[in-house]
């Protein structure tokens, strides 16, 4: 067959003709892989195919060069690499000569270029790119067709190559690539379509432009050009010129200074004049610099921390052109999450400039709330009102509590009035969400004057509940009020100013619950998503609200928690009875159900298991919420619910050894979990809540911990298990050890060659550097540690000298390698170091020479002495090693006599 | 890579439009408490380890105080920093003899005693002393090591540089004074001398140092207790107590003042000495000052001061009754209370904290609740006493068994107070409920405190002879919590016996289905575990006359 024809084919409206032609693709490749490769490049290089077959080849091409997933993604370029070289070259040469032909080949070119250089130019096997390139942007005759998809490619190679870790570009490349780039920027140039692929490269190549940057006229024409461009007739140009600038903010805000007179001018005409588009480029300016600011403290001369203060200077200017902005709402958008305009930018701006400027932003905004706040003239009077609230709930996070103690103290009232009472409801929408800004920022329960009491909190629970039978996008900011209402409170003395108001809160939040469940399933076979995806992100904040009341509750509201047990469990039955196979939307519905009800269930049990006296609740319970978790795991035999397994987790700490009862039944779950590690995530929750079970029950694991080590080691040998879940086995390793103790004796020989593995592999990790690297490789460590403290703390000081003595050497060096990875520095792991160093020291005998041998252990300890969260265990760890050393036999002493009196 | 986005919704800042800080969907909100999951259980991991180490390490509470570092000590001195690293070269085990009797020879050598000279050679020999995995104590002492360390703490005229070789040289004997029993003996030789210098004449940082080598002598062996005693060590140790009470009362000492860590290893010291001691704990309460010292650090020391001066208590506390109730009208009880239900707090905030402290207290409490007088029973059934029972019954409920058994401990003792008001007390503390599930659950040691704890409170507290309805309600209807009583009759502890077949006996006697009950939960064979076991013959015709009389043949019939 013809590869033009099965490219056709394959984009046939005949799903079975399509369908054997991407089977047909899909064998090529796997058997023909050069010829295929070649034999699409060529197909996109020639301008006498259909342009449908061009594109799609290009495409397929681009395809077999890279993957989402890392591990398809590592297989094609492995792919690529092992490929004959005279190929790659005649794929190389086709591609190039695709830039410039008719239509968007060239376009389809550019991006494949991009991932051959992001593959080849960092194994230097592709020398002659930029070159080539550049060559094109220099031809004469040169055609628009050919400049725009070079530089295309330009910016596709850079975006590419600025995602590596290291620069693969020399200075002289960088610098023509950004002459030729700032070139066809100029307004001289003729061709829009060129200067717009120039402006768009530009903001790719500006990762490389460091040193371009640092010389003065050099920055200074490239602002020029790029300045101008946010005047060019174009506005495609104009918005990309912004997004350079946008870029630049990030990149070079210290580089700035000199240049933002000029663009706050730019910004005042483009913001009100421009077209839409252009204008949110324009307000995204000013949020990067804003966030830049946010991160940076220093005034110093350090490029990373220094601050110019830009926001702070541009306030009184900036502040009334974003409040102008605001008005300009869409109605009906509010609830609409793909809608991005103006008003929602400038607000968002609005909110960036008060985290910043802080009490600065409060004088300028107030009159603009004061005076719009109210307006009822007019059918449009509505933008006004928004506007103003919006510009209220902006300021709330950034300007202090005492500044705006007394405007929320003063405006709460007419806030929750509106909620209730004004007719737009984009207003209460934004009205809900400024209540609960206000709950989340300005609650003040410590403040001298709190806002919230006694003498206003009916009427504030009043509204709320109120508030929540509103439309689902209002009722879901109410959820977020509430839970913010309730976070903000403390017990004191057994109560909390919420404990009145818990079970009428708790009431409207579960009819909440159930009315938007209700309404959901009303759409299900109504497909309308919007409507759907609103109703459940409503259920979602209503449960999330609950759970925020629970975990604040106070002891006096401890009864009506409890009353919650047999409440979810009930919810939790009726999920049973949504018949799941009758599709997958009714499944999905279930799970996602179940995950709410279980993460409720988790929230209550957590929350009782903080005192003894109502831990009592749950235990009076607890059969019946063991029994509605394994009913929920029976839904589903190829998976594991995961909320579920994290509500059993918070089980065991209420049960403790009681849980020993449930291990007969929930075994299999145990087990299914521990084995399912395609879902890794679960398997990961599956393996911690093994280690809280081993905790509850101790020694009662025992009679399941063949299986369950069997499978342990399976998962921990397995290529295909997710390597996050395994520094977790070998956590759970000590956890069993700890549990069981002499009785872990039988599993050392398979457990220990699995840990002095991991060892070798966290050091030769720690050589190979990367950041992603490290942060795996602290995970492994503190599985590995954790794993020796527990069979060291488990095993019996006999059995820990018999078997794990001879380690001892190989564990002080590899706390050693940790300790000298500086830049891998975490205090978990270094903790959980000094620990083990300890823990050798107490546990087993004479290893005093062996830490004699190794000058590091006292630094490292004093380097722990410094920070107080290490303090503790480095201690612990001297004083046990000073022992070692010394050999002391001084005892403690003993009890002063047992006098027991017994009258019987 | 994809087309790079164009006008419309950048997506990341449309998230941020009326943002609320917290969870959006189910996804975040499994995130979130997954997270707050995997916190909870790092940190009760963290807890159950913590807890194994330091019952690994039962010492650690009150070895050597774990304040006291050796660094501060010298510098204060006014020594140079030197290096505290020693010789950082290993040395072939063969050559540490010879380089021990070298060490040894060039102190006997440098004269005069106290010159820089001397001190030198003595730091050498301390740090060898200090460095090797098993040091060479027999070496050091074959050697001679222990004349002229004698020598060397006596210089002839006193100086910075004589000071500091007096406190090298006392630090060298600490060490050697953890050596075997030979070695040990060989030290007691320096004794007098150490005793000399817990005056304080030079200076806290020696008498403290010295108080530490004669602690360590004193934990090696009851004889050398003894030897100390006869030496006069109880006296000046306890004057250590009353300086480290009176500097707390400055109001100006910190954690670091000389004083109050001289007072924390003479009172560490002091109990060493006491272990064992009868009537030499007299000594103690016949310093001036000294019982009224222990109040005042029991009641106010900053915790580890106050632990070991708690284990003096302990040991005053069990020797005779006269001393007991002298602390009791000092006034020790109702600070220790309030200090047992602040430890208790701090434990349930940090295991580690307030547990070392706890053991002495509660072993204080227990001692004062079984031999105390009238003003002391009278304290403890005191309204103010209910906190620290209630702490009592927390300990009780925590998840270690040796604080579990020690709480227990203390409860059957307050139980057994003469009359019914220490079980009235016990039982407003809510401690039954706990008592009853450690009787089920846990392990023996613990169970038998347990036990006892119960068997007081259903004989109706001391003097009792058994409250019917109590035994009813408790045991009546709890075949299990009877059966693991009764079960304490097949233990090889022969105080558990003892009570197992006691209780027996009160259930066969007070419940009208007595017998039946006994025996549905095999308690006729555990009685006859004692009658034809390794039990003495008292309790063995005990058990017999049980069988003979509840089961025997008129019964059958």
């Amino acid at each position: 067959m013809q590869l033009t024809a099965l490219l056709q084919a394959a984009q046939s409206a005949d799903a079975s003709v399509r369908t054997q032609a991407e089977q047909t693709l899909s064998t090529l490749q796997q058997q023909q892989y050069g010829d295929l490769c070649v034999g699409l490049s060529a197909e996109l290089a020639d301008a006498s195919k259909p342009v449908d077959a061009r594109r799609l080849a290009g495409l397929i091409l681009k395809n077999t060069l890279d993957a989402k997933e890392d591990a398809r993604k590592t297989a094609l370029v492995q792919q690529w690499l092992a490929a004959d070289e005279g190929m790659r070259k005649q794929v190389k040469l086709n591609l190039l000569a695709t830039l410039g032909t008719q239509g968007d080949a060239g376009h389809t070119a550019a991006l494949v270029i991009a991932k051959v250089a992001a593959i080849e130019v960092p194994r230097k096997q592709w020398p002659e790119l930029i070159e080539a390139l550049l060559a094109n942007m220099g031809a004469t005759p040169s055609s628009r067709e050919l400049r725009q998809s070079t530089l295309e490619a330009l910016g596709y190679t850079c975006e590419e190559l600025g995602n590596l870790d290291d620069d693969f570009l020399s200075q002289l490349e960088v610098n023509s690539i950004l002459t030729a780039v700032v070139q066809g920027m100029r307004k001289e140039e003729p061709e829009v379509d060129v200067r717009h692929a120039a402006t768009v490269a530009l903001q790719n190549a500006l990762t490389f432009a460091h040193n371009n940057f640092s010389n003065d006229s050099e920055r200074n024409y490239v602002m020029q050009i790029i300045c101008e461009g946010t005047l060019a007739d174009n506005s495609r140009i104009r918005q990309a010129s912004w997004e350079c600038l946008a870029c630049i903010a990030s990149g070079y805000y210290d580089k700035l200074p000199s240049y933002m007179q000029d663009i706050f001018s730019l910004t005042q005409r483009t913001v009100k004049g421009d077209e839409e588009d252009v204008v949110l480029q324009a307000l995204e300016f000013w949020c990067t610099v804003a966030e830049e600011e946010l991160e940076r403290d220093g005034d110093g001369t350090d490029a990373d921390s220094v601050n110019h203060h830009f926001i702070r200077a541009a306030l009184p200017h900036l502040v009334p052109l974003l409040l102008e902005q605001l008005t300009k709402q869409e109605e009906g958008q509010e609830a609409d999450d793909g809608v991005w305009n103006v008003a929602m930018a400038a607000g968002t701006c609005l909110a960036l400039c008060a985290s910043v400027a802080e009490d600065a932003v409060v004088p300028l905004v107030m009159p603009y709330v004061t005076a719009n706040i109210q307006k009822t003239d007019g059918p449009e009077s509505w933008r006004a009102r928004e506007a103003a609230t919006f510009a209220f709930g902006s300021i709330l996070e950034g300007p202090g509590v005492d500044t705006l103690g007394q405007l929320v103290q003063s405006g709460l009232g007419f806030l929750l009035t509106a909620l209730k009472q004004d007719p737009s409801a984009y207003v209460k929408d934004t009205t809900a969400w400024t209540i609960g800004r206000i709950f989340e920022f300005v609650h003040g329960e410590d403040a001298a004057a709190p806002l919230l009491g006694p003498g206003n909190l009916p009427q504030v629970v009043e509204a709320l509940r109120s508030a929540i039978r509103d439309a689902p996008h209002i009722a879901e900011k109410v959820c977020y009020a509430i839970s913010q209402l309730a976070a903000g409170f403390e017990e004191h003395g057994g109560t909390s100013p919420m404990s009145p108001y818990f079970k009428d809160i708790v009431q409207a939040l579960l009819e909440t619950v159930s009315g938007a469940g209700r309404y959901y399933e009303q759409y299900i076979s109504a497909s309308r998503p919007a409507e759907q995806a609103e109703q459940t992100r409503l259920q979602t904040q209503a449960f999330e609200a609950i759970n925020e009341v629970v975990r604040a509750s106070a002891a006096d509201t401890t009864p009506m928690v409890v009353q919650l047990i047999p409440l979810v469990i009930s919810k939790i039955n009726e999920t049973l009875h949504i018949n799941a196979a009758s599709g997958v939307d009714a499944a999905e519905r279930q799970r996602e159900m179940q995950g709410l009800l279980c993460g409720m269930t988790l929230v209550i049990v957590q929350k009782l298991s903080e005192s003894e006296v109502a831990k009592g609740g749950v235990l009076q319970y607890a059969d019946h919420i063991m029994q509605a978790l394994l009913d929920v795991f029976a839904c589903r035999t190829a998976s594991v619910h995961e909320e579920a397994m994290l509500a059993v987790g918070a089980m065991t700490y209420s049960c403790g050894r009681q849980f020993s009862k449930y291990m007969h039944s929930f075994f299999p779950v145990l087990q299914r979990g521990l084995a399912h590690h395609q879902e890794w995530q679960v398997c990961q929750v599956t393996v911690g809540v093994l280690g809280d079970i081993c905790r509850a029950v101790e020694d009662g694991i025992l009679d399941y911990c063949d299986s369950i080590m069997q499978t342990l080691l399976t998962n921990l040998q397995s290529a295909d298990v997710h390597r996050n879940i395994k520094p977790q086995i070998l956590s759970a390793f000590g956890d069993i050890a700890l549990a069981i103790g002499d009785r872990f004796e039988k599993y050392l020989q398979h457990v220990v060659p699995m840990l002095q593995s991991a060892m070798v592999m966290s050091v030769q990790q720690q050589q190979s550097g990367g950041e992603d690297a490290a942060e795996y490789n602290n995970l492994l460590r503190h599985g590995i540690l954790e794993a020796w403290a527990g069979m060291l703390n488990g095993l019996s000081k006999d059995k820990a000298e018999q078997y794990l003595k001879p380690y001892a050497p190989s564990l002080l060096d590899f706390v050693q390698a940790i300790y000298a990875d500086t830049e891998g520095h975490d205090d978990g792991v270094l903790k959980a170091s000094a620990a083990l160093l300890g823990d050798i020291a107490s546990t087993l005998t004479a290893v005093g020479p062996l830490f004699q041998q190794k000058p590091f252990v006292q630094p490292f300890l004093q380097q722990l002495d410094r920070d107080s969260t290490t303090a503790e265990t480095a201690n612990w760890a001297r004083q046990m090693i000073e022992k070692a050393m010394r050999a002391p036999q001084a005892q403690a002493p003993q009890d002063g006599g047992n006098s027991y009196v017994h009258s019987a | 890579m994809d087309e790079p986005h164009h006008a419309g919704t950048p997506p990341h800042r449309r998230e941020t439009y009326k943002s609320t800080h917290g969870v959006h969907t189910a996804v975040e909100a499994t995130d979130r408490r997954r997270k707050e999951t995997v916190a909870f259980s790092t940190q009760h991991k963290e807890l159950t380890l913590r807890s194994k180490r330091l019952k690994r390490d039962a010492s650690l509470s009150s070895l050597g105080p774990p304040a006291i570092s050796r660094e501060p000590s010298r510098t204060s001195l006014g020594g140079e920093a030197l290096s505290e690293a020693g010789p950082e070269v290993s040395i072939a085990p063969e050559d540490v003899a010879a380089e021990v009797q070298a060490a040894v020879d060039a102190i006997r050598a440098a004269k005069p005693v106290g010159s820089e000279v001397c001190l030198d050679t003595v730091r050498h020999l301390r740090q060898l002393l200090s460095n090797y995995d098993e040091p060479p104590f027999k070496e050091a002492v074959q050697a001679g090591a222990v004349p002229v360390l004698v020598a060397a703490l006596q210089p002839p005229r006193m100086d910075a540089t004589a000071m500091e070789t007096i406190f090298e040289a006392a630090w060298a004997i600490t060490n050697l004074a953890v050596g075997e029993f030979e070695t040990v003996k060989a030290v007691l030789a320096a004794a007098p001398i150490l005793i000399a210098y817990l005056g304080g004449g030079s200076g806290l940082p020696v008498a403290e140092q010295c108080a530490w080598a004669l602690g360590n002598i004193a934990a090696e062996d009851f004889d050398f207790r003894q030897t100390l005693i006869a030496n006069g060590v109880v006296r000046p140790l306890a004057a250590l107590l009353v300086g480290a009470a009176k500097a707390l009362d400055s109001g100006t000492a910190d954690i670091d003042d000389p004083a109050l860590s001289a007072g924390t290893t003479a009172a560490w010291a002091l109990s060493n000495v006491l272990k064992g001691a009868g009537r030499e704990v007299g000594e103690v309460m016949g310093v001036e000052g000294a019982p009224e010292a222990i109040v005042r650090l029991v009641a106010e020391a900053p915790e580890h001061l106050a632990t070991e001066a708690a284990w003096v208590l302990a040991y005053v506390t069990a020797s005779h009754e006269a001393h007991l109730n002298r602390m009791v009208s000092l006034g020790v009880l109702p600070p220790m209370l309030t200090r047992l239900s602040a430890a208790v707090d701090q434990m349930l905030q940090d295991e580690q904290l307030g547990r070392a402290l706890l053991i002495p207290l509660m072993r204080s409490l227990g001692n004062i609740a079984a031999g105390g007088g009238s003003a002391a029973v009278a304290q403890l059934l005191s309204l103010e006493a209910g906190p620290a029972l209630q702490a009592l019954v927390t300990c009780a409920g925590s998840h270690h068994h040796g604080l579990q058994r020690e709480a227990c401990w203390v409860l059957s003792n307050v139980a057994g107070m003469p009359g019914r008001g220490g079980v009235d007390a016990l039982k407003a503390a809510g401690a039954v409920p706990a008592l009853m599930l450690l009787l089920k659950e846990s392990p023996f040691h613990v169970r038998k405190e347990a036990a006892f704890a119960l068997a007081n409170i259903c004989a109706d507290g001391g003097g009792g002879t058994g409250n019917a309805e109590t035994l009813n309600t408790l045991f009546g209807s709890d075949r299990d919590a009877l059966r693991a009583l009764l079960s304490l009759m097949r233990s090889a502890d022969m105080d558990a016996a003892r009570l197992g077949l006691q209780f027996t006996e009160m259930v066969l006697r007070l419940l009208d289905t007595g017998a039946e009950e006994v025996e549905a939960v095999d308690g006729i064979d555990a009685i006859e575990a004692v009658q034809y076991g390794a039990a003495p013959p008292e309790l063995q015709r005990m058990a017999a006359a049980l069988v003979d009389k509840y089961y025997g043949a008129d019964n059958e019939s």
